[in-house]
């Protein structure tokens, strides 16, 4: 019986802490047959506790192992917090649509996360540097609360090297220690210019940001289509059975988790 | 197919023939209640067992929707690393008395669970291994509306075998192949049913139809869909679920909500079962996200929701309303809340 409700055991080889609430679970899949397209998910499950929805942070290239990067915000992260490596977890999926990622060739892409958004993002950046050639540029504008809310502290400077790629950061509240922007995220957008209709833009974060990110977009000029966004609903089957992430006439799990601004404009607070 | 008569004193008869190879529900009372229970032997070996009575009664309080989409069932889980087994029971059952409000959510959860792409394996599973035989409903009482979601009351689709009871025996009409087959099994029972058999069958019909005409006068409004979509304001849903307890006794016992839940409950050390159980959009917790918030935090706006499902989301994907006018959610209500009433104001 091919049952979409159970999940194949998989084990954490190592934790990485990002922040002080957020960290990075690396996953190997025990030889299961698993693989997913960035902007999927996956439910994970902490045997006894529960199951939540997280997309994947690695690239959807790298099939050996699966990482996951994770704030702590409810019961199931509060237990997954608690647990060392060596722990079994439960994985379905993947669930949900990919990032058209073929549509956003020869353009140029903005990458736009706050927080932990930063996590699905990366797992898309890392698909679209596979074949960076084919992009016109990728812009990262990443915006964190402070400077030790940042996650891939390690990371960020190396992706600053490669080619084809432009990064900014932004903390909403400085300190001594930070040397770069001050304020929420879309301060990094307000000297986009360029032929906006064509650019892409992507954005994953808290539901203010972005609210206000894609208020900035649209401002600047990018047409609805091309506005992607990853809308935090309840998806809990993953299936488009449960009905917990029904958001208008959507059913997030099934037809998102990522959805065109153009797609959510008419949905009375989308991002709620 | 062809439409076969049963005299009434065969009935019996049939039903301990059909109880051999089959779990049969039929619908009893107690205690002035309709439920649907397993036909056993006392009834079965009782020659004075009022068959008739339940049957020509309105839907019984329960759904069938529980004998496919069980309020729990164990779905999977992890016991020391691997998928726990489950064992499907593929026991054949027969459901009688199913009414035409209880048909119609079956095609509610055919789009839902059986066409959706993953597939639903135990909703599935369960579906196969039943026949319905449905019945009509002569007398519809003051909380059927099925007229006003286009329904009859009378089985029309989804059924095995639709079966009327009329004056001196019961008319079968075979709606499916398994449902050929089941009465072509006992085939020695039946006749061909007499014009004036079917006569009688088309009076009953008709007059249950003017019934509900009569209870249900006042159809909605044709733009329902736009009308609930364009009926925003705070004030009229709060109007509509002032006298709600938040109970959600509606949902509980409402026939087409599919909605479900995916609980995990512990057994040892890391091993878990995994049940899906019934869910309801009324609870608060039910669309909160991990850090709390939720798209509906406003009560009124998660009754909006029943509203938004039924009769706009769920309409425009299939062309048809997830509602099938059964009555059971004001009849359970205790703030006797008349969805009816509801969308006439809408």
């Amino acid at each position: 019986m091919n049952n979409p409700f159970q999940p194949f055991p998989v084990t954490i080889t190592n934790i990485i802490d990002e922040t002080p609430t957020i960290k990075t679970f690396v996953l190997d899949l025990n030889g299961n047959q698993f693989s997913f397209d960035a902007g999927q998910f996956i439910e994970l499950t902490i045997p006894g506790v529960g199951e939540a929805p997280f997309t994947p942070s690695s690239s959807p290239y790298d099939k050996n192992k699966l990482e996951m990067t994770i704030m702590k915000v409810g019961k199931v992260t509060s237990a997954l917090f608690s647990l060392q490596v060596g722990a079994t977890l439960g994985v379905r999926g993947p669930f949900g649509i990919r990032y058209p990622i073929e549509l956003y060739e020869g353009k140029e892409i903005y990458i736009i996360g706050g927080g932990v958004g930063l996590a699905p993002l990366r797992s898309l950046f890392f698909a679209l540097m596979e074949n960076v050639k084919k992009y016109k540029r990728i812009y990262i504008r990443y915006g964190a609360r402070t400077s030790q809310d940042i996650v891939y502290k390690q990371q960020i400077p190396i992706w600053k090297t490669w080619k084809g790629v432009d990064i900014q950061q932004s903390v909403d509240v400085g300190d001594n220690s930070w040397k770069g922007k001050v304020g929420v995220v879309t301060i990094l957008l307000d000297d986009l210019i360029g032929n906006t209709k064509n650019m892409v833009g992507v954005v994953c974060g808290p539901p203010i940001m972005m609210k206000f990110a894609t208020i900035k977009l649209l401002e600047k000029g990018f047409d609805g289509n091309n506005i992607y966004l990853s809308m935090e609903k309840n998806m809990s089957c993953g299936l488009g059975q449960c009905g917990h992430c029904r958001m208008g006439k959507y059913f997030v799990c099934k037809d998102g988790p990522v959805l065109t601004w153009e797609q959510v404009k008419d949905i009375e607070d989308p991002f709620l | 197919m062809a439409i076969l008569f049963l005299p009434k004193e065969k009935f019996r008869n049939w039903l301990l023939k059909l109880s051999q190879g089959f779990l049969v529900y039929y619908p009893t009372e107690l205690e002035n209640k309709i439920h649907y229970r397993k036909l056993d032997s006392n009834a079965l070996n009782d020659p004075y067992f009022p068959y008739d009575k339940a049957l020509k009664k309105i839907r019984p309080i329960e759904s069938i929707k529980g004998f496919f989409f069980k309020q729990k069932e164990k779905v999977g889980g992890l016991e020391d690393k691997l998928p726990v087994t489950i064992n499907l029971d593929k026991t054949p059952q027969i459901i009688i008395g199913a009414k035409n409000c209880d048909l119609r959510p079956l095609m509610v959860h055919q789009k839902m669970y059986l066409e959706n792409e993953f597939g639903e394996p135990f909703y599935k599973a369960q579906r196969e291994k039943t026949f319905i035989i449905a019945t009509d409903c002569p007398i519809p009482e003051q909380t059927c509306f099925c007229n006003l979601l286009g329904l009859k009351p009378f089985p029309e689709l989804g059924a095995d075998v639709v079966m009327t009871v009329i004056n001196n025996g019961y008319i079968f009409e075979t709606t499916s192949e398994q449902g050929e087959k089941l009465l072509r099994d006992n085939d020695h029972l039946f006749q061909e049913a007499g014009s004036s058999d079917l006569v009688e069958r088309d009076l009953q019909r008709h007059k249950a139809v003017a019934i509900l005409e009569t209870i249900n006068p006042k159809h909605w409004r044709s733009d329902l869909i736009k009308a609930i979509n364009e009926r925003k304001d705070e004030k009229f849903w709060q109007e509509q679920a002032k006298d709600c307890v938040e109970c959600f006794g509606c949902l509980m016992v409402c026939p087409t909500c599919f909605c479900f839940l995916l609980y995990d409950q512990p057994t040892k050390n890391n091993s878990f079962h995994r049940n899906k159980i019934w869910d309801a959009c009324y609870y608060s917790a039910y669309a909160r996200v991990g850090g709390g918030m939720s798209p509906r935090p406003e009560f009124w706006k998660r009754f909006r929701n029943r509203f938004h499902c039924k009769f706009m989301n769920f309409t425009n994907d299939y062309g048809f309303n997830a509602c099938s006018g059964c009555g059971r959610c004001f009849s359970v209500c205790m703030g006797k809340i008349d969805i009816r009433k509801v969308l006439e104001k809408v």
